[in-house]
């Protein structure tokens, strides 16, 4: 079921009028875990049994490296080699098959062409690296396992982050599983407003500039200023589409008592690519650095092998949004990036070259142009699968343009900018005014005032802006 | 709050709303009561008033009656002039205005300003307008150097949206003295009723915010109201689609068209009812044209717009293009065709919800249903779209002058022919209904699920014989155009089904009579008076 589709707004309700009438929280937790499996089986019901399967297997891995801890290890690599194997076989198979026929065909043997045509369950990448953080975290004795299946299996499969995440910690959400919730009228208050927030990032921010994007990322041949007009449309389409799932998903989970964690915090107004990758699908970030990066050594090692731990990490992170090699080439571009950032700024301080204190804002912002700038060459590697287009593209440049392309790129670069006025502007407000006081967290009494209003508002801007072609969530597909 | 201040608050949301209700019917009310009762019903055109500054002695304020044609005409050597006429709508609904003017001009409504002031010289200017049934005062202001000028004033009535100039018993000279004092009143509307809405809505809000900042279940309660309140309480204020039924159904009866037609602007491109009324030796016929609509368009066009008029032609003929007919749910989404289906159903249509978009009527279908009638607001999504549309155009060619604003058009133009489907990829052209009517289908299982029987049904049930008419696509350079073995498989069995079924298929495919060279743009034909002989030609039998 999709957070924008009719069936969620009456989905939402129901469970919302259920749960809360139900006296004790083990039934609450039962009717929540019915709710989630119905939830995600609503279109295939086979999914709900593979993240049974899923949720079956590290339950019992958690029990087991209590039970023998010494052999917690040879657990922990059942239980991975189970959770990457279901995700290698329905996200990588094909893709893996598809490469080795190329492969074969590029060495003069006989290639094949087989395809499994294997359907990407919903959510997969998402509940499989909550899960094996679990086992890891158990194997790590940083987290008590779980004794009450009904309780682990809700953990992993709770609907509103089940399909896109965030990917929750199982020391921030499970004692939110094991406890009695209650919720106040604040909460309620909250979360109505990142419903409506959500839903207008989704169906009016993004919808409406990935239409932009569509549209140009269609034409033969776009031209340099449309591709990157083309290319800004992508840039808020994505992240206003992920940023909806979230809200939408804090927000159905605030309703029911439960706190999910921030997955994004204006990524657009980093001042760094590392910083960015600390705003952006914060929780993958994180989730990456610890159960990846730091294993790996992270910077604790020799720089050759900490830069090389780097590149991996953003390699996997690439692989981990989709079985192409063009977001391989986007997570190795980041990697890049972060590494030449980081050398950068090794210089930079060997130098110590004095700023004025007066010029301080303007190279800041100057920072956030440039980070922006280059996240968006960033998402032209994202958004273009086929490799042959995307060399195409890059080789583009401003002065085989016909003229009259800058006024067509100049009228979608300005339109994208209408429609994601709301995310500028609320970055803005936040880098001014709220750094202290976030929209989700306690508000000034005037802010709070104006959230009525405010809600108002975004109510009448999904109304009337909402795109007239609606699409899924980007993420989805992950 | 104080008891007080809480009264004080009450009689301005009061007031507020006793007068926005009364400022949007101040046009009305003045056009009804003051201007229409002074019409001199006699004089079908307009009071003009000018100055003629280059004769020997100046006159001021010298006034005249015009006539009203398709351009009214102004000889002496004048400098300015204001005309005034009552125009009387004939029913509620969406009339284009066209507007043209040799010299400086400028077209209000109502105390509203429909055209700015301001020379477009060989462009005419156009623009939807929602009327109510009734009197409205028209004011045009000219402008002209030297040599008298003119101007024209046509108007197109959905769905035939053929020119018609504003004359004979539509207008009415009016006779009251100063029409200006009039005209400023009706102009004090729009501004009178937004200050009374911001000031009601103010009262409100001050009324019941003070309460969101408590920690209780009330507060929830009252911020949920708050949210809905505006998006409830705001109608369609550019909802220019009522229901065009009653429109249609006048004129057909006026006209008892022997055979009516039923399409897009394939139809409207080809047929010239004129013409073909004349070469049927004088019987009338009527085109109901839904631009862009396919076959769940048609199908609400017969049931809406056609049969409750108590018509019976002795065929209705139904334009389609490739595999269109069997495609229920192509082009019936999106802002344009929501209007469209407003305008020409009264209701959401049962049948229609289920082949068109897979949803009855009850369940999410009827949700939806709810939702949108409930949230009347979104009316005006095309409105509010297209505003934002035309921002980005200011930003992207700023300036007010004439000159930015045709670079402005210009570049809209260019926009729209980039986005044209020979420079779109494969990857849109698939979703493109261009290609997709073209994709040969199975019929047997594409047809269960199409309006097609639906169509036939309505046919049987009313009596009315159905033909349908398959326009040729455009032919390539070597002017031939042949169907695929699949096409070809696909036509067969649509005419098979539609013989069983009582009715005619006529198949243009591959007529030697229509070259390359008859084509305009895409599909359609350039001039539908080359076609209409071909259409007589060919359809005889289907026209006795």
């Amino acid at each position: 079921m999709s957070f924008n589709s009719i069936p969620y707004l009456v989905y939402l309700p129901l469970v919302f009028g259920v749960y809360w009438l139900l006296p004790a929280r083990k039934w609450q937790n039962i009717f929540l875990l019915a709710a989630s499996y119905f939830f995600l089986g609503y279109v295939q019901p086979w999914f709900a049994a593979l993240i049974f399967a899923v949720s079956s297997v590290n339950y019992l891995a958690g029990l087991a490296m209590e039970r023998w801890p010494e052999k917690r290890r040879y657990i922990l690599t059942a239980a991975l080699v189970f959770c990457l194997g279901v995700l290698g076989y329905f996200k990588y198979a094909d893709f893996f098959l598809d490469n080795v026929s190329a492969l074969l065909q590029a060495l003069g043997l006989p290639s094949f062409r087989w395809s499994l045509g294997i359907i990407l369950p919903v959510g997969i990448s998402f509940y499989t690296f909550q899960a094996l953080a679990y086992s890891v975290d158990v194997y790590r004795q940083e987290v008590k396992p779980q004794r009450k299946f009904i309780d682990f299996c809700l953990f992993i499969s709770f609907f509103p982050q089940l399909v896109a995440g965030p990917i929750e910690r199982s020391a921030d959400l499970m004692p939110q599983v094991e406890k009695r919730r209650r919720v106040t009228p604040a909460m309620i208050n909250h979360g109505l407003l990142l419903l409506v927030w959500g839903f207008f990032k989704k169906l009016v921010i993004a919808d409406n500039t990935g239409l932009i994007a569509y549209k140009v990322f269609s034409l033969n041949e776009p031209g340099f200023y449309m591709v990157w007009a083309g290319v800004f449309a992508f840039a808020i389409q994505i992240l206003a589409d992920f940023w909806a799932y979230t809200d939408i998903a804090r927000g159905s989970a605030l309703l029911l008592g439960f706190r999910l964690s921030r997955n994004f915090d204006h990524p657009y107004f980093a001042t760094s690519p590392a910083d960015f990758w600390r705003r952006w699908h914060m929780s993958l970030s994180y989730w990456l650095r610890d159960y990846v990066y730091i294993p790996l050594g992270g910077s604790r090692v020799p720089p050759a092998r900490a830069a090389g731990n780097i590149m991996l990490t953003f390699l996997l992170s690439g692989l981990w949004h989709g079985a192409s090699w063009n977001f391989v080439l986007w997570g190795g571009y980041h990697g890049l990036l972060v590494l030449l950032h980081r050398w950068l700024r090794k210089i930079t301080s060997l130098l110590r070259i004095p700023v004025p204190h007066i010029l301080r804002p303007g190279i800041r912002s100057g920072k956030r142009l440039v980070t922006f700038g280059l996240v968006c060459i960033g998402w032209l590697l994202f958004r273009v699968t086929d490799t042959d287009r995307l060399l195409h593209l890059l080789q583009l440049t401003p002065w085989q343009e016909d003229p009259a392309s800058r006024g067509i790129a100049a009228y979608l670069f300005f339109l994208g900018l209408l429609y994601s006025l709301p995310i500028w502007l609320h970055g803005l407000a936040h880098l001014r005014w709220m750094r202290h006081h976030r929209l989700d967290d306690t508000l000034p009494r005037a802010a709070l005032m104006a959230r009525p209003l405010l809600m108002a508002l975004l109510l009448l801007g999904i109304l009337v802006l909402r795109s007239p072609e609606p699409a899924t969530f980007i993420y989805f597909q992950f | 709050m104080t008891g007080k201040r809480r009264r004080i608050l009450l009689v301005i949301l009061v007031t507020g709303l006793v007068v926005l209700v009364l400022a949007l019917k101040l046009p009305a009310l003045v056009a009804n009561l003051v201007v229409a009762p002074r019409a001199v019903l006699s004089r079908q055109g307009w009071r003009v008033s000018f100055s003629v500054p280059a004769r020997s002695l100046p006159v001021d304020g010298y006034t005249t009656f015009l006539e009203a044609g398709r351009r009214v005409g102004l000889n002496p050597d004048f400098h300015h002039a204001v005309a005034w006429t009552i125009w009387f709508v004939p029913a509620d609904g969406q009339y284009k205005v066209e507007f043209a003017a040799t010299g400086k001009a400028g077209l209000g409504l109502d105390g509203k300003t429909v055209f700015p002031f301001r020379a477009e010289p060989g462009h005419g200017r156009e623009r939807w307008l929602r009327l109510r049934r009734g009197p409205h005062l028209l004011r045009a202001e000219l402008d002209w150097d030297r040599g008298g000028g003119n101007y024209s004033i046509g108007v197109r009535v959905p769905p035939l949206m053929r020119l018609k100039h504003l004359q004979g018993e539509m207008v009415a000279m009016p006779r009251l003295g100063s029409l200006d004092t009039w005209w400023l009143i009706m102009g004090l509307a729009a501004p009178l009723a937004i200050f009374s809405g911001i000031l009601a809505t103010a009262a409100l809000l001050l009324l019941v915010l003070p309460l969101t900042l408590g920690d209780r279940p009330l507060a929830v309660g009252l911020t949920i109201l708050l949210v809905l309140a505006p998006a409830l309480l705001i109608p369609d204020l550019g909802r220019r689609e009522p229901y065009i039924g009653p429109m249609v159904h006048q004129e057909l009866v006026r006209r008892q068209p022997r055979f009516v037609f039923i399409g897009n602007s394939m139809l409207w491109s080809r047929i010239d009812d004129d013409l073909l009324s004349e070469l049927l030796g004088g019987v009338p016929v009527y085109s109901i044209v839904n631009f862009g609509g396919l076959s769940g368009i048609h199908y609400l066009a017969l049931k809406y717009l056609l049969i409750p008029s108590g018509i019976r032609p002795k065929r209705v003929f139904i334009f389609f293009r490739g595999t269109t007919l069997v495609q229920p749910a192509m082009r019936t989404t999106g802002p344009y065709f929501e209007t469209l289906i407003k305008r020409i159903s009264p209701a959401p249509d049962p049948e229609f919800e289920r082949l068109a978009h897979g949803r009855a009527v009850t369940g999410a279908g009827g949700i939806r249903g709810i939702l949108n009638r409930l949230f009347t607001v979104q009316g005006n999504r095309k409105t509010v779209r297209d505003a934002l549309g035309q921002a980005a155009l200011l930003l992207a060619v700023p300036g007010l002058d004439d000159s930015h604003r045709r670079q402005r058009q210009q570049l809209l133009r260019r926009v729209n022919d980039r986005f044209s489907l020979k420079n779109v990829g494969a990857a849109m052209d698939r979703e493109s209904m261009h290609s997709s009517d073209r994709d040969p289908l199975d019929f047997r299982s594409a047809v269960k699920d199409s309006f097609l029987p639906a169509i036939l049904r309505l046919g049987r049930e009313h009596h009315l014989p159905l033909a349908f008419i398959r326009v040729q696509e455009r032919p390539p350079a070597d002017g031939v155009v042949q169907d695929s073995p699949e096409m070809e498989r696909f036509m067969a069995e649509l005419r098979a089904f539609l013989e069983e079924n009582g009715a005619a298929l006529y198949d243009f495919t591959g007529d030697p009579g229509l070259p390359l060279s008859m084509y305009g743009q895409g599909d359609h034909i350039r001039e539908p008076k080359e076609y209409t002989p071909l259409f007589f030609k060919r359809v005889r039998a289907l026209l006795r």
